[in-house]
């Protein structure tokens, strides 16, 4: 094994994260290697200085309390949020529904042409062939 | 304090359920969020934030999964976007490399100090000095297994990536580390290394 190829293994093998083979490889590479047990040994006070750390600071004891007061506030703000989100949304779609011309059924629309025809007017136009006065007859297309 | 949600749609138990398990875990959550940050007042704000992301996606914690370890990932995802917030650039003189793609968001740059500059700080002040100039995936992967100490697996499995990832992302932490260290404290580094 290289030194190259253990360098990059240094640091598993100090955790023991490694195959019992490749344990064994980097062991006796290191027993003759001064510079890969160098750094291994540098690997080493690594981890034993992260390991001796000062305990961190204790948490606050109120800190639960504070993120279920913040949990409540966000569910608080997500109905307010959606609330007013859903006001202009329901107002806007109750105006566009009122624009909207309605379908018109078969009856209806059988009403209607009924109705325009009886106003629509028609008219026949010539001339009295015994007097020969001009001529104009109004109707509709009811009274035909 | 959650009882304001009624019992009868059953999310009342759902969050009794999470205030036990938050009551539970939020020491060592503070703990790991102290770490990641290096201060006290960002580990409670990033405490805070990860344990609202939690409650909103309890419906998808998969109880096979310990809490701790669902809330470590929440925190270190938590702890990236308050970086990515804040807009902290990538400092030069470290040991960035990107064999596994990694990006570094770094807060200021230590690493010029001299030493004498760090006497008067502890040496556990000096190796979360070291600690908060880490690119925070490998600061993460470097806490979870020395600190925590958990298995590379287990953090493979938080950090939701491979086992080699996680073995690259660890050696490469604590090269950064010997480096600082090297640096910024070499007496008190040396009494922890036979051949310095």
């Amino acid at each position: 094994m290289s030194c190259n190829s253990v360098k990059t293994k240094l640091s598993s093998y100090v955790d023991g994260e490694m195959s019992a083979a490749e344990l064994q490889q980097v062991k006796r590479h290191v027993a003759s290697c001064p510079d890969c047990y160098k750094q291994l040994e540098q690997f080493r006070g690594v981890r034993t200085s992260l390991r001796d750390l000062d305990a961190a600071p204790e948490a606050p004891s109120d800190l639960p309390d504070r993120v279920l007061r913040t949990i409540k506030s966000s569910r608080t703000n997500y109905f307010k949020f959606a609330f007013a989100l859903a006001v202009p949304v329901l107002l806007a779609a109750m105006i566009i529904s009122s624009r909207t011309p309605k379908p018109i059924s078969n009856s209806d629309r059988d009403l209607t042409i009924k109705r325009q025809l009886a106003k629509d007017r028609i008219f026949d136009a010539g001339t009295d062939p015994t007097s020969g006065a001009s001529l104009v007859h109004y109707t509709s297309f009811e009274g035909r | 304090m959650l009882s304001w949600v009624k019992n009868r749609t059953g999310t009342f138990d759902r969050s009794a359920h999470f205030e036990r398990l938050m009551r539970d875990s939020y020491r060592q959550a503070f703990s790991v969020a102290y770490r990641l940050t290096g201060d006290s007042v960002d580990a409670e704000d990033l405490v805070q934030e990860a344990y609202v992301r939690a409650f909103r996606f309890f419906h998808r914690y998969d109880e096979k999964l310990p809490f701790s370890s669902w809330m470590y990932r929440i925190i270190a995802n938590a702890h990236i976007d308050l970086i990515r917030r804040r807009g902290k650039i990538r400092t030069s003189s470290l040991d960035h490399s990107g064999s596994d793609g990694q990006q570094a968001y770094e807060v200021a740059d230590h690493t010029n100090i001299p030493g004498d500059e760090l006497i008067s700080s502890s040496f556990s002040e000096v190796v979360q000095a070291g600690l908060n100039q880490m690119n925070p995936e490998f600061r993460l992967a470097v806490v979870l297994a020395d600190i925590e100490g958990l298995s590379y697996e287990e953090v493979a499995e938080i950090m939701e990536t491979s086992v080699g990832t996680v073995r690259s992302r660890i050696h490469r932490g604590r090269v950064q580390l010997r480096n600082f260290l090297l640096k910024a404290a070499p007496e008190s580094y040396g009494r922890y290394v036979n051949v310095l």
